[in-house]
Parts: C-alpha cells; sequence; structure tokens
C-alpha cells in the first residue's frame, strides 16, 4: 500500500464506508419485493400528509383503468356493491321530485278556485295553453343577471347592467366569444338573411340575444321569465336606438348623457318591474260590438236550440202516450239524437206494429229506428188475440179477457167444446177460464132448428087458378123470416143451408102448362126469397106429386131445405 | 364614463404561435377548444399606455393561410391588427402578411404590428434580419418569445398606443 492510499484511507475511510453501507442498501430495497402488509402500511403512510395529493394523482390512473376493467368483467360485483349508494340516492331523487311535484299541485289546487286562480285558466282557455303553464309562468320566480349591450360588428361592449352579488366577469370577453359565436351560428345554419342567434339555454339560465342595426342586447336571465320581459327588452332596444344612432361611436366621442341614458333604460330594476307590471296587465280593450254581435247571435242560437229542443219533447212525449197503452208493448226508452229517434220496447209478435203511430207523431224527416224484444204480453186485447189463434176459434165465438181470466161465449159440437175448454188454460197469460157461455149445440140448438126447419118447410105460398104470381104475399114474408131464423141457427149449429124452392098445380088444365105454371111458380119464389135474404136459391121446375093434391093446396109453391157441410170460420 | 375597449386581432398561419402569445398576454376566460370548434378565442386585458389605461379585447382567430368568410365576419369592428409569423418558417411571414391584405379589405388601414415569433430558437430561423429591417420601415416589428414572454408586452403595448383614442 503506497503512502497516497494510505492517506486516502486515513481521510476517506468514513465516506467510503458510508457509501459502501448506502450501495448495499439501494442493493437490497431495488431487490427486495414487498409482503402485502408492508405495501398497505405504505399507501397508508402515503395517503396522509402532504404526499396524500401525490398518491391521489398516481392512483388516478390505475384506479380508473381497473374500474372500467371491473365494470366490463364483473358487472354484477360492481352493481352489487354500488347498491346501497344507488338506492338512497335514487330514493332522494325521487323524493325531491315528489315534494316539487307536490308544491306545484299544492300551488295549483289553491289557485284553482280564487279569482287570481280562474283568471288565470281565463287566460289559459284564451291563449291555448296548458292550465299548469300558465300557473308555472306566473308563479315561478325570475331575475335578470346580467344585461350587455353589445356592438354588433366588433363585439365591444356599450353598456353593461349586472345584478349585485355575482361575482366578477370579463364583460368584454364574454361580449366577444357571444358575437364571435352568434356570426359561427348566423354563418353555420342562418342562411336566411337576417336570422341570428336569438336565445340559447343552460339548465335555468336563459340567454336571450335581441338585435338591433346598431346596438345587439344580450340578457342573462335566471330562472323562467315571462313572454312580457322579452317584449320590455325589445322596447328599451328600441328607446336606445330611437335616442343614439350610433351607442358606440357617440360613447367614444363622448356624448352628453349618453351614459346616464343607457343607465336608465338598462336599469335592472326598472326593467324588471316593466316587465311585471307588463305581465300583470289585462288584456287591450277591444270595441264591444263584434263582442254583443257574437253574444246575441249565441242567444239566438241558444234560444232556437231551446225551442227545438222543447218542441222534440212535446212529440217525444205524445209518442210516449200514445205508446203507454200500445196493446203487447212495454216502452223502456225512447231517445232522440238529432233528427233520429230510436224507440227501445218489449214488443209481444201478436201486438201491431206501433211504427205508423210513431211516424204520424214526428216530423216527416225524422228517422225512427224501433229497437224491439219479443215478450208475451197479458194486455186483454193480446191474450184475446192469443188465444183465438192458438184455439183455433172462428169468429162467431166471442171472447173475453180480464184479470186473466178468460171468458169464451157461444155454441159448438160438444166434442170440439170440451177440446177448447182444456187447451183454453194452458194460453199463456190466462189463469182462469170461463166457459159458462160456450154451448153445446147438441143440446138444444139442433131441436129448435129442426122445428123451424119443419116449419118453415111447411108453408105454402098460394096461387090464383093459373097464375104464376101470387095475388098475396105475406106467406112467402113468413117464409122469408122463418128462413132468416133459421139461418142464424144454422150458423150457430156451423152448418151451411142449401135452399130450393118448388112449384106445384092442381090438377086441372093442360099437363104442359102445369109444368110451366109449377117452373114459373118456383121461380118466382125463388127469386123472391133470393131478393130478400141475398143469398142464392135453387128453383126446381116441379114436383111430381102435385097433380094428386087437392086443388087449394095444390096451386102453390115452397122452399126445401137441405143442409149442406160445415162452414168454414 | 367607462373607458370602451378595442378589438384587435391575431392573424397568422397556422402553429406560429398566436394561442401562446395570447395566454401568455391576457387573462384566459375561456377554454382553448373555441378555437377548433368556433374558429376563434376571445380574451381582454388592459394595457398601459402613454395615453393611459387602455382595454384590449383580443381576438385569437384560428390559424390559416386566408381568411374564409367566418373569419372575415370576426374582423369586422376591429381597431388594429396583430400579424404574427414564425421566424422559423419564413413562408408564415408572407402569410401575415397576405392576412393583413386580406384584412384591410374589411377594415381599411387600421394600425397592425407584427410579432416574429419563437426567439427562444432564434439559431434557427429563417427569416433574414435584412427582411426584418426592411419590413420595419412601414410596419413595427417585434421579435417575440412566447415561451419566454420577451417582447410580449411591448409588442401589444405598442399597438395599444397606436390605437386611435
Amino acid at each position: 500500500m503506497s503512502a497516497l492510499q494510505r492517506l486516502k484511507d486515513l481521510l476517506l475511510d468514513d465516506e467510503r464506508v458510508a457509501r459502501a453501507r448506502h450501495a448495499a442498501r439501494i442493493e437490497t430495497l431495488e431487490q427486495r419485493k414487498l409482503s402485502p402488509a408492508e405495501l398497505t402500511a405504505l399507501i397508508d403512510r402515503a395517503g396522509k400528509g402532504d404526499t396524500a395529493p401525490q398518491l391521489a394523482l398516481a392512483l388516478a390512473e390505475p384506479v380508473a383503468d381497473a374500474l372500467g376493467e371491473a365494470v366490463v368483467s364483473r358487472r354484477q360485483t360492481i352493481v352489487d356493491a354500488l347498491f346501497p349508494v344507488i338506492g338512497p340516492a335514487i330514493r332522494k331523487a325521487m323524493a325531491e321530485a315528489l315534494r316539487n311535484m307536490v308544491a306545484d299541485l299544492n300551488a295549483a289546487i289553491e289557485s284553482s278556485f280564487t279569482p287570481r286562480g280562474l283568471a288565470w285558466r281565463l287566460e289559459a282557455w284564451r291563449t291555448g295553453a296548458p292550465y299548469a303553464q300558465v300557473v308555472l309562468r306566473h308563479t315561478l320566480r325570475w331575475r335578470i343577471e346580467h344585461l350587455f349591450l353589445i356592438e354588433p360588428d366588433s363585439g365591444l361592449v356599450i353598456h353593461r347592467e349586472s345584478a349585485p352579488g355575482l361575482s366578477d366577469l370579463d364583460s368584454d370577453a364574454i361580449a366577444g366569444m357571444l358575437t364571435a359565436i352568434g356570426d359561427f351560428v348566423q354563418d353555420s345554419v342562418g342562411r336566411t338573411q337576417g336570422a341570428t342567434l336569438g336565445s340559447a339555454s343552460v339548465g335555468e339560465h336563459l340567454l336571450w340575444v335581441d338585435e338591433g342595426p346598431r346596438a345587439r342586447l344580450a340578457s342573462f336571465i335566471r330562472g323562467a321569465p315571462p313572454a312580457a320581459l322579452r317584449e320590455m327588452l325589445r322596447q328599451r332596444l328600441e328607446q336606445i336606438h330611437a335616442r343614439f344612432s350610433d351607442p358606440l361611436a357617440q360613447l367614444q366621442g363622448g356624448a352628453a348623457g349618453i351614459d346616464a341614458a343607457l343607465d336608465q333604460a338598462l336599469d335592472l330594476p326598472g326593467v324588471e318591474r316593466d316587465a311585471r307590471a307588463l305581465d300583470n296587465a289585462p288584456p287591450p280593450r277591444s270595441a264591444r260590438w263584434p263582442l254583443l254581435v257574437l253574444a246575441l247571435a249565441l242567444l239566438a242560437l241558444l234560444g232556437a236550440w231551446q225551442i227545438d229542443a222543447w218542441r222534440w219533447s212535446q212529440r217525444l212525449t205524445e209518442v210516449a202516450a200514445a205508446l203507454r197503452d200500445w196493446p203487447g208493448m212495454v216502452v223502456q226508452e225512447i231517445s232522440r239524437k238529432g233528427d233520429a229517434v230510436t224507440v227501445r220496447a218489449l214488443l209481444d209478435p201478436l201486438a201491431d206494429s206501433p211504427a205508423q203511430a210513431i211516424a204520424i207523431r214526428l216530423p216527416a224527416d225524422a228517422r225512427v229506428t224501433l229497437a224491439t224484444r219479443g215478450y208475451i204480453a197479458t194486455d186483454a186485447a193480446i191474450v184475446e188475440r192469443r188465444a183465438r189463434a192458438v184455439l183455433g176459434l172462428p169468429t162467431r165465438i166471442t171472447l173475453g179477457f180480464a184479470d186473466g181470466q178468460l171468458s169464451i161465449a157461444g155454441a159448438m159440437p160438444a166434442a170440439q167444446r170440451d177440446g177448447i175448454l182444456a187447451r183454453a188454460a194452458l194460453v199463456p197469460g190466462v189463469l182462469r177460464v170461463d166457459a159458462d157461455g160456450l154451448l153445446a149445440t147438441e143440446v138444444g140448438l139442433q131441436a129448435e132448428f129442426d122445428v123451424l126447419l119443419a116449419a118453415v118447410e111447411s108453408l105454402r105460398v098460394p096461387f090464383d087458378g093459373d097464375a104464376e104470381t101470387p095475388a098475396d104475399t105475406q106467406i112467402a114474408q113468413r117464409m122469408v123470416a122463418g128462413l132468416r131464423v133459421l139461418g142464424e141457427r144454422a150458423f150457430a149449429l156451423d152448418r151451411r143451408l142449401i135452399l130450393r124452392t118448388w112449384g106445384s098445380t092442381d090438377g086441372s088444365g093442360a099437363p104442359a102448362r102445369n109444368a110451366q105454371l109449377r117452373a114459373a111458380r118456383a121461380l118466382w119464389l125463388a127469386e123472391h126469397l133470393a131478393g130478400a135474404l141475398g143469398v142464392e136459391v135453387l128453383a126446381e121446375r116441379s114436383i111430381e106429386e102435385s097433380a094428386r093434391r087437392a086443388t087449394l093446396d095444390g096451386r102453390a109453391a115452397g122452399v126445401r131445405v137441405e143442409q149442406g157441410a160445415a162452414r168454414q170460420p | 364614463m367607462s373607458e370602451i375597449a378595442r378589438k384587435v386581432c391575431l392573424l397568422g398561419d397556422f402553429g406560429v404561435g398566436k394561442t401562446s402569445l395570447v395566454a401568455r398576454f391576457v387573462r384566459n376566460t375561456f377554454s382553448d377548444k373555441y378555437l377548433t370548434t368556433v374558429g376563434v378565442k376571445v380574451d381582454s386585458r388592459e394595457v398601459a399606455t402613454a395615453a393611459g389605461a387602455r382595454k384590449l379585447v383580443v381576438w385569437d382567430i384560428a390559424g390559416k393561410s386566408a381568411l374564409d368568410s367566418v373569419s372575415q365576419s370576426y374582423i369586422r369592428g376591429a381597431s388594429g391588427l396583430i400579424l404574427v409569423a414564425d421566424g422559423t418558417r419564413e413562408p408564415t411571414l408572407r402569410a401575415a402578411l397576405y392576412l393583413q391584405m386580406q384584412a384591410r379589405t374589411t377594415l381599411g388601414d387600421v394600425p397592425a404590428v407584427l410579432l416574429v415569433n419563437k426567439l427562444d430558437r432564434i439559431d434557427e430561423w429563417e427569416i433574414k434580419p435584412a427582411t426584418l429591417a426592411e419590413l420595419r420601415k412601414t410596419l413595427p416589428v417585434y421579435e417575440t418569445s412566447a415561451r419566454s414572454g420577451d417582447g410580449v408586452e411591448k409588442a401589444f403595448a405598442a399597438l395599444a398606443g397606436d390605437l386611435p383614442a
């Protein structure tokens, strides 16, 4: 070891040892792997004190990447982890929304029945806007935060008004950017000549831009202003133009009073006050006569409609009255729509159609619809009609119905009568049957018929000498009367009668003449009876045995009655 | 009476350092993204001149070698122009002068200054000192560095002083 080396060892030994120790420590640290516990402790220490921002910055990128990866690969884990956070957040948002809605509803309900609320309803009706929108327009708060009067070409601020309490802003830069964006929008989309950026909104902030030839008014508003504010802002801009031909140039030139005039024109409280007054002002009154004419026309229309309605009411009342006692019909409803009348009713199939009865009580152009449903009526006329149809009763049998009892009167053969009585009680609507008036023809009627028949056939109309017509027609008249009664009985017995007349002579005279007389006398009587009874009577030419009769009896004419088949009902 | 601001426009080719100069000079109110979206960004600053304080509203118009219709509308009403060229790229000087000519058709003969930027890289400059000396006969020329700030305040103050009262 040289002297120099020894000197070095003496002077630098401590540094050499320290350097060797540091080198060993660095090597150890570089090769060392931290255990999870050491890493956790290290992050915990780094997260406190001055190193916290550095740690956050260092972790921002990997944590964001890890979160993104986890959303893709372990979505359910992320959802589960966020569940306790998202639930309260959603509930809070919903509660807030519901609270706002309830507040709006309360305001709407509170205002519904007040004069102001009614006025808002009228406004909603007049403007066609929903009532809620009108309520919101009148109840929401708003205020102007900034007013910038801007020179349109350069975008320089001519005048500015701001509400107190707002943070300072670079009005020149904002006006410049607004102008630039307006130019950009106009050049990009506002192809139409003169089209400019008129408004923009972000959240509850609203920007209105009103253009003038020498100045542009930009209004920054918070809330939901009424349309009257826009109107008021335009009025103020017009006032400025009316007073100053070139506001920027005049301001730069130091025109007298321009500052004060602009202060006054764009005074924020004044603009807001005037806008609210304009918003609450009643609509301009117009001439009343058009309204009067309209009201009279409406009244006339209303009157005509009332008269027409009254007439229709009368007609329908008449129809209802006519149908109230209509046999076999129960009216359920009579309705009208225009000239279309609908009658809804229950109608028995045997009832007469009421269409004609309805039609004659309504105007000719009325359209009647009869909507009926079937039912079994118990009206007397309908039950009688039903009984006659069901039982097959001829018209000579009379029927009556009252209080559920069917009364039958007339005469018919006993066998037919029994059948009728058995079925009568089954007729719908019939509770009891009274058949005391219904006689069996076999009992007395036949006997009477026989007596009458014998009496009529025994009558002889006398003739004198060789007369072809009788001198006295009394016998002939009696014969007519007898035949008339006999016809009635035959009707009751349901029989048809055939009348044949005959003539006779005595034995004197030529046979040919006698034959002629017999035919003539039979013919006379046939014609007499036919004329008196209105029925056809057959005349026979002669009676063979007449020649053998006594003289007085021989000169006569009579009638013979034959009973034909049963009559049709 | 409140002081009326003056509008000045920055014109220059792409990449000459206009936005960096403005960032060095003004208080930034808006994001630079407006330059790529709308094509312009507006800021303001008050500058002391011999005539007193004067407020400049600086319109930083997106870099182009010629003015299109939108850019033409942006320069309307400007009281002065700041032309910017990149000392390391000689063509940007010609572009700045061409933009001035275009702007004059809209604005007329308004005051202007020429800023030859990137003074911090003067050893790479392509624009010859002789050229600048020639230009100085008709136009105030300032060598600036947006990076170091050299010459920036002086150039803006000079333009502010040239603007009409």
